[in-house]
């Protein structure tokens, strides 16, 4: 019996170490391994620039200029057609079908409020900010640029949209939309913040070529204030970029869009991107493959040509309309449309029709760095999904001169903005002198499509367009001409995606006509 | 010396045995109740000592004990009879087959109990039962045996594993079951093999499984793996042989009916007819035949049991080459197991239960999607042997062909434990481990196959998982019984810890030498890149249980587990599992117990609150993110700058974190009568139950102005199932013919009642279109789209019916919901469910002097599949199944099928157009088995010698056009939807079974 007590105790004893072991609450504690936390993340430099490198990082993806930003910018425009039969989402673009239930609507909405988000960050990071006050406010004035890019592509798209300057509360209200003048109101602020802190160009080391400069940010208020026929201010911010003597035209028009024209002298504002080897995706998300075709090319080892692999959607096919639009001799027509059996200036691809469903004409501007790598001169197939190569040129020099041209000309200078039309013409005129004339006229309405006519040949295929004759108020009238289903008051404006509003459980309202 | 020690020792136990008492030697024959047949390898015990022999060839036996000694006689599948010697000095004795009745033994969590005792739905299948399938995984063994359980596969690839739902979906999230070996919570069951299983239990009830609290919402599998018994050293061998082959294939077009089709695809676009004369291309290739072929499996296993009452061992190894029904996906695998047990002294006991497995995988690709899209026009190769070029499609054999892909996984899983037995206490502590690392090796030769399919630079990807969990268990037990009350309890703590590493590396530009398939060999180091990230999490939980019964009659359970997890932030860790229990066995009252008809009744009742945490390990904890999925792909979040087109590193949130997240709660109620008439000829269960979960885990989507990619998870759902359960069995004997009937029926009705206010969550996203949406007060994971009314016949039609618009003579015309005069998206509805109504089995089987005959069936009605695959064409020139023959191509042509169209956008929308009927019956399993008569095997000097033949997954009724309508998906919202996989194959299997 004894025995049997003294076990007993035993027993107990072991209980109570058990107890004693298992009760310690530390075991349940598990922080997120391999994750940072977010605890004054952001108050060094190096913590504030890893936030504002993640905004340059959304640049890339799909949402910003994967086929939201294609088939928004050209394909809903009179310059391009879907090109692949296939592909739904881009016919919806073509012919105006598209819903609030589109997923090109959503991934273009989100796209621009993740860039809002990773900037927001930032910005509201600025009380915990302990370095360098120089470097704070150029961090700060990036970040404000990104913010203000997301935010102009949304006002131009959908209007009014919800105007997010701080991380909301998870279970704060829903937010409603915002009036379109206090999302240009905080564009403007934001721009003119970045204007003022932002360096210029030559002002970066070149191991920071590639961030946002003082140049891109006028750039985009310039577009900003076309957007609203404000040419007072465009012109003043044009002129700011043209008079600050960071930038020239590049010579060669066809070799902007190759690998040797990235960063060149004409370039404003341009997402950066590279295909890498490792498994980081440095590339843009389908910039490239979306707008791809395939290509015979010259291999030197064997001395024959090899079809290349069949990267390329064939999506953004350059229109019969724009084809028609060029001036007789306009090199730029060849720049921009490749069509097929072209050899193109690397002189040793050919443009092979990918599939039977694809048209015939490509964009060169958007296909040509699939199949040329300038880094080893190896001719490659340039790295599907998020590994395209090539930058995204959003502002040009160009641009801002034409940007220069339409304000002066509406602000009554017409000489003036005959200088700058016909610079960009002189360009691509190249050494043909028999060949685009310089504009002469001074008369407003004529300069005016004059101008026009020269941003559509000029910028084609680079996502433009259909921005372009939409604030022109033309879009109705230039699309209906095409047979496409464009309804003046409903279209002027795309949908705010389906699960936003079902999101918001209303509280977002849907624009009129969807 | 030690030999010496050892002949000492026994020297002196016989001396103590032989000359301490007054003892007689016995003599006496074993045999088989009814036959009369002698049984070799009974142990003969005298009780509670050591002493004891066994039976020889002929069941005799010899043995000295006292004269009022009891002697325990036990065998493996008998009842183990206890004797007096009374001073006899021949004693006979005639042992009857176990019962598979009321006195079963069945094991719930943290112990065991009579089956007549349970109070909870507790479903129990035997090893030998689940041995019969010859598949690798248990997990499909089980289909269609056990009632309230839906077996579905994933795929057919040798080593996958089903998907299991017990009683319905009941989360969002993952709503698998856990599965417990030995006592030991592990996060799967692939490691085991059906033949090392003694029995294998499903707890359904809440009564039953409240006791695994926060994780047996979703039910649990109790596993329990054969263990050694005292006696004669009985070894086991078995092998078996089987050939498998694609069940069946589906049917496709002719290559000229192909070209025929897709000209008047094109001429219907307005595009031009690809080809000039479609009759040139005759029947042309079919892929299926490219693809599949006959695959052989292997299996040997070699085990030994036995031991002494002091020692008891089970070893076992084992070694099964599978190969796949597609080249490269076999598998090679080897078990060894060793589950010991060690009685130290009259109070302690030791033992563990170990297994080590090792499994060599070739995971090569899957073809079957490339193959279903392969136009038959092509020839598999050119003339001069490369692969030919396929425009449409890709070649289905290219992938497979350079692909190098290999999988070693090696786990270690097992416990060992102590138990102190003192009075009516019993203290058991058990160490339990899982240790598994995964070794995944992919390399890609930088080829050239055809202008299409190449890889410009060679790609070698290396990976390994390392998982550890540990789980200490410490239990107290304690048994009482007096006068007719009986009363258990059981206490315990358990505390587990778990911890997941993954490490990972890529290069480019390694020769195709496989000696070379290392990192270092890179020719490009810049190339390089590494991804290593971990998760862990940990729990710490409490446990109580009671059974207490008076009279063998009254019987309550009740059960408390409180858990604790580290998923869960800091004020929300803990939470509360309480189960209560009743049982009546009516047929032990006065009024019953001498019934003739009715042998069994018991009528219980049962409720109780269960937890699921399947989320991920930090749901609760907010955190910036360096990394992000970028198209399927982790990706650095990098800044592209400078000249050179560096890389600066960037950090962000990705995702928004709720720290007042909660546990998921369901509520179980189960009503059950369990019957039997005839002595339990024929039994009967039949159960109600109703589960309902609350605050379901899921991510909410939120305004994409937070603009983080990921929704938060939160708690914001309630699902309801409920629904019936019925076994029916007969089992009878006519003189040597016995036979017996298993007949089990469950259903399900499944519905979301509350959803993220009201949102319906959209899946299964195909080309942009989702095939599902869960909303409330409909099944989860729904099909939703249009109804389709008919076809269009003419333009007359055409403006007499609402259209969205553009649609043409041929298209599909959907019914008008809303009934506004037009049809837009608002017109899409449920239009079908995933989830059947009715899941069933069937299970015969008889058994004639040495033959044995078994057949399971199973099925399901009740619900649809949405054909994913046919919908899906991404390329206008997909080959076509040969039904396309029957689509419309003119007035009158069809009013069921739409025309062919390349660039459709109509016809392609989601509709019941794309759903079938998912119901089936299949005929799992027929085997026919041969046991030689002892008489003849023992002249060879062997126990038993069995041999059988057995086809598994031999026919399946269906009107499915798939390869099966067995569509599983480990994501609840996305089930039901078959995009063309690896399919099922038949299995025809040859094989023996010898003990010595």
């Amino acid at each position: 019996m004894n025995r049997i007590m003294k076990e007993k105790n035993i027993i107990i004893s072991l209980l109570f170490l058990i107890l004693a072991f298992t009760a310690c609450e530390d075991h349940l504690d598990k922080q997120p391994l391999g994750e940072l936390s977010p605890e004054n993340f952001y108050s060094t430099a190096e913590g504030a620039e890893a936030g504002v490198n993640a905004a340059y990082s959304y640049l890339r993806h799909y949402d910003l200029v994967g086929l939201p930003f294609i088939a928004g910018g050209d394909i809903a425009s009179d310059d391009s057609d879907p090109g692949n039969k296939n592909n739904k989402a881009s016919i919806e673009f073509d012919e105006f079908t598209f819903s609030p239930s589109s997923s090109l609507m959503t991934n273009w909405y989100s796209g621009q409020y993740v860039l809002i988000g990773r900037a927001n960050i930032v910005i509201n990071s600025e009380s915990e900010f302990v370095f360098e006050e120089d470097l704070q406010k150029r961090i700060l004035a990036e970040a404000k640029f990104m913010r203000a890019y997301g935010y102009f592509n949304l006002v131009k798209s959908f209007g009014g949209v919800p105007k997010i300057t701080v991380l909301p509360e998870l279970d704060g209200d829903f937010i409603p939309r915002a009036t379109p003048e206090e999302i240009w109101q905080l564009i403007d602020e934001d721009l003119e913040y970045a204007i003022t802190y932002l360096p210029e160009r030559s002002e970066y080391s070149p191991a920071n070529l590639g961030r946002v400069t003082k140049g891109a940010a006028r750039g985009l208020l310039a577009r900003a204030f076309l957007f609203r026929n404000d040419f007072e201010k465009v012109e003043r911010y044009a002129m700011e970029i043209i008079n600050s003597n960071e930038y020239t035209l590049f010579p060669d028009y066809e070799g902007i869009f190759t690998y040797d024209g990235e960063n060149c002298s004409e370039s404003v504002f341009e997402v950066q991107a590279t295909r890498s080897e490792s498994g980081n995706k440095t590339g843009t998300d389908k910039y490239n493959t979306v707008q791809g075709s395939k290509a015979k090319y010259w291999d030197p080892e064997q001395g024959k040509f090899i079809n290349n692999q069949g990267l390329g959607w064939g999506i953004n096919s350059p229109s019969d309309d724009l084809e028609a639009a060029y001036e007789d001799g306009d090199p730029r027509k060849d720049a921009t449309i490749a069509y097929v059996g072209d050899t193109l200036y690397d002189g040793r691809s050919i443009v092979v029709r990918n599939s039977k469903n694809h048209g015939t004409k490509y964009n060169q501007k958007g296909i040509l760095p699939l199949f040329y790598d300038g880094t080893d001169n190896k001719v490659t197939g340039g790295g599907g999904g998020a590994n395209n190569p090539a930058n995204v040129r959003l502002i040009r020099y160009a641009d801002v001169l034409l940007m220069a041209a339409e304000a002066l000309n509406e602000n009554d200078k017409p000489t003036d903005a005959l200088v700058y039309l016909n610079m960009v013409r002189e360009r691509a005129r190249g050494d043909n002198p028999d060949i685009l004339p310089n504009v002469t006229t001074t008369d407003k309405l004529g300069l005016r499509n004059a101008i026009w006519h020269e941003r559509r040949v000029e910028l084609a295929m680079e996502q433009n367009r259909y921005w372009d004759i939409l604030r022109q108020g033309r879009a109705a009238e230039l699309l209906q001409a095409l047979g496409k289903n464009f309804v003046e008051g409903k279209h002027n404006l795309l949908p705010i995606p389906q699960v936003d509003v079902d999101a918001t459980e209303g509280v977002i309202t849907q624009n009129p006509g969807y | 010396m030690k030999r010496l020690l050892l002949i000492f020792i026994l020297f002196v136990g016989i001396g103590t045995n032989a000359f301490s008492q007054n003892t007689i030697k016995i003599t006496g024959k074993v045999t088989e109740a009814g036959s009369d047949f002698p049984i070799p390898g009974v142990s003969v015990l005298v009780k509670g000592t050591s002493t004891g022999t066994a039976t020889d060839m002929e069941g005799k036996y010899t043995l000295t004990a006292s004269a009022n000694d009891i002697i325990v006689y036990s065998f493996i599948g008998m009842k183990s009879q206890e004797v007096k010697v009374d001073g006899r000095s021949v004693i006979d004795v005639a042992l009857n087959p176990q019962d598979q009745g009321l006195d079963e033994v069945v094991v719930i969590g943290y112990g065991v109990q009579k089956k007549s005792d349970l109070t909870g739905s507790v479903a129990s299948v035997k090893g030998a039962d689940l041995a019969k399938t010859p598949t690798l995984n248990v997990g499909s063994s089980i289909s269609g045996k056990v009632a309230g359980v839906q077996v579905t596969s994933t795929d057919g690839r040798p080593g996958s594993s089903p998907v299991i739902r017990i009683r319905g979906v009941g989360t969002l999230n993952n709503a698998s079951p856990i599965y417990v070996v030995d006592g030991l919570i592990v996060s799967d069951i692939n490691f085991l093999n059906s033949n090392e299983i003694a029995s294998l239990e499903v707890l359904k009830d809440a009564s039953a499984t409240a006791i695994y609290g926060s994780r047996g919402a979703n039910g649990v599998i109790l596993i329990t793996t054969k263990k050694g018994k005292s006696g004669k050293t009985r070894i086991d061998f078995s092998t078996h042989l089987s050939i498998s082959e694609v069940s069946n294939t589906i049917d496709m077009v002719s290559a000229s009916d192909y070209a025929m089709l897709r000209n008047e695809s094109a001429l219907n676009s307005g595009n031009e007819a690809p080809f000039e004369d479609p009759s040139i291309f005759g029947k042309g290739t079919n892929w299926w035949d490219e693809i599949y072929s006959t695959a052989i499996s292997q299996n040997y296993k070699l085990s030994a049991s036995g031991g002494t009452d002091n020692i008891k061992y089970h070893l076992s190894a084992s070694y099964d080459d599978q190969e796949g029904i597609v080249e490269k996906t076999d598998l090679e695998k080897i078990t060894i197991r060793a589950n010991n047990e060690y009685q130290l002294s009259k109070h302690v006991k030791v033992g563990h239960n170990l297994s080590f497995i090792k499994v060599d995988k070739h995971g090569g690709p899957d073809p079957t999607r490339t193959a279903y899209r392969a136009p038959g026009i092509y020839e598999p190769y050119q003339e001069d042997g490369s692969f030919t070029e396929i425009i449409e499609a890709n070649n289905p054999l290219v992938g497979t062909h350079y692909n190098n892909s290999l999988n070693e996984s090696e786990r270690l899983v097992g416990n060992f434990f102590g138990e102190v037995k003192v009075g009516d206490f019993l203290f058991r502590s058990s160490y339990g481990f899982e240790k598994k690392d995964i070794y995944n090796r992919s390399y890609t030769p930088e080829y050239i196959a055809n202008a299409r399919q190449s890889n410009d630079i060679s790609k070698l990807t290396k990976s390994n998982l390392r998982y550890r969990s540990y789980i200490w268990d410490n239990t107290l037990n304690y048994y009482k019984d007096f006068k007719n009350h009986h009363f258990d309890a059981m206490a315990g703590i358990s505390i587990q810890d778990t911890k997941s590493e993954t490490l990972k590396g890529f290069v480019t530009d390694i020769p195709n030498n496989s000696n070379l398939w290392y990192l270092d060999a890179t020719f490009n180091s810049e190339s390089e890149s590494v991804d290593n990230y971990a998760t862990s999490w940990s729990y710490l939980s409490y446990m109580f249980r009671m059974n207490y019964s008076y009279l063998n009659r009254y019987l309550l359970t009740a059960t408390y587990r409180i858990d604790g997890s580290s998923k869960f932030s800091d004020g929300n860790r803990y939470a509360h599992f309480p189960s209560l229990a009743l049982g009546w066995r009516v047929s032990q009252e006065d009024f019953l117990i001498d019934s003739d008809i009715i042998s069994n009744l018991k009528l219980r009742a049962s409720w109780g609150i269960i937890g699921n945490d399947k989320i991920g390990a930090y749901a609760s904890i907010q955190s910036l993110s360096t990394t992000e999925s970028i198209g399927g792909n982790t990706s650095g979040i990098v800044a592209v700058l400078g000249e050179n087109e560096g890389v600066a590193q960037g950090a962000t949130l990705l995702k928004l974190s709720d720290p007042t997240i909660v546990w998921e709660e369901t509520t179980q109620t189960d009503i059950g009568v369990e019957i039997g008439f005839f002595k339990n000829k024929l039994s009967a269960e039949l159960d109600y139950y109703r589960r309902e979960t609350d605050d379901i885990l899921i991510a909410v989507p939120i305004p994409s102005y937070f603009g983080t990619r990921q929704d938060p998870v939160v708690n914001a759902a309630r699902v309801l199932n409920d629904g019936f359960e019925m076994v029916l069995r007969w089992e009878d004997k006519i003189g040597d013919f016995s036979y017996g009937v298993g007949a089990n029926l469950t259903t399900v009705n499944n519905e979301v009642k509350e959803l993220a206010n009201g949102r319906s969550f959209l899946a299964g996203s195909v080309d942009s279109q989702s095939f599902t949406r869960t909303m409330q007060g409909n099944a989860i994971g729904a099909f939703y789209g249009y109804k389709v009314d008919g076809v269009f016949q003419n333009a007359e039609e055409l403006a007499s019916y609402p259209v969205f618009g553009g649609e043409q003579a041929g298209d599909l015309r959907f019914k008008d919901i809303d009934g506004d005069g037009v049809i837009t998206e608002d017109d899409q509805t449920i239009i079908g469910s995933p989830i059947p109504d009715f899941t069933f089995g069937l299970n015969l089987h008889c058994e004639y002097k040495g033959f044995d005959f078994s057949m399971d069936l199973q099925g399901v009605t009740g619900n649809e599949i949405a054909n994913g695959k046919i919908k899906k064409r991404w390329d206008a020139g997909y080959n076509y199944e040969a039904s396309a023959l029957d689509r419309w191509h003119g007035e009158g042509t069809s009013y069921t099928n739409p025309r062919l169209n390349d660039a459709d956008v109509h016809n392609e929308k989601m509709s019941d157009y794309w759903l079938e009927d998912g119901s089936y019956l299949r005929i799992r399993n027929v085997q026919l088995g041969y046991t030689l008569p002892k008489s003849i095997s023992q002249k060879l000097s062997l126990d038993l010698v069995r041999a059988y033949v057995s086809a598994t997954n031999l026919y399946t009724f269906t009107d499915y056009s798939g390869f099966t309508p067995d569509i599983g998906g480990s994501n609840v919202l996305t089930n039901g939807i078959d995009m063309g996989v690896y399919p099922l194959s038949a299995t025809y299997t040859f094989g023996l079974n010898v003990t010595f």
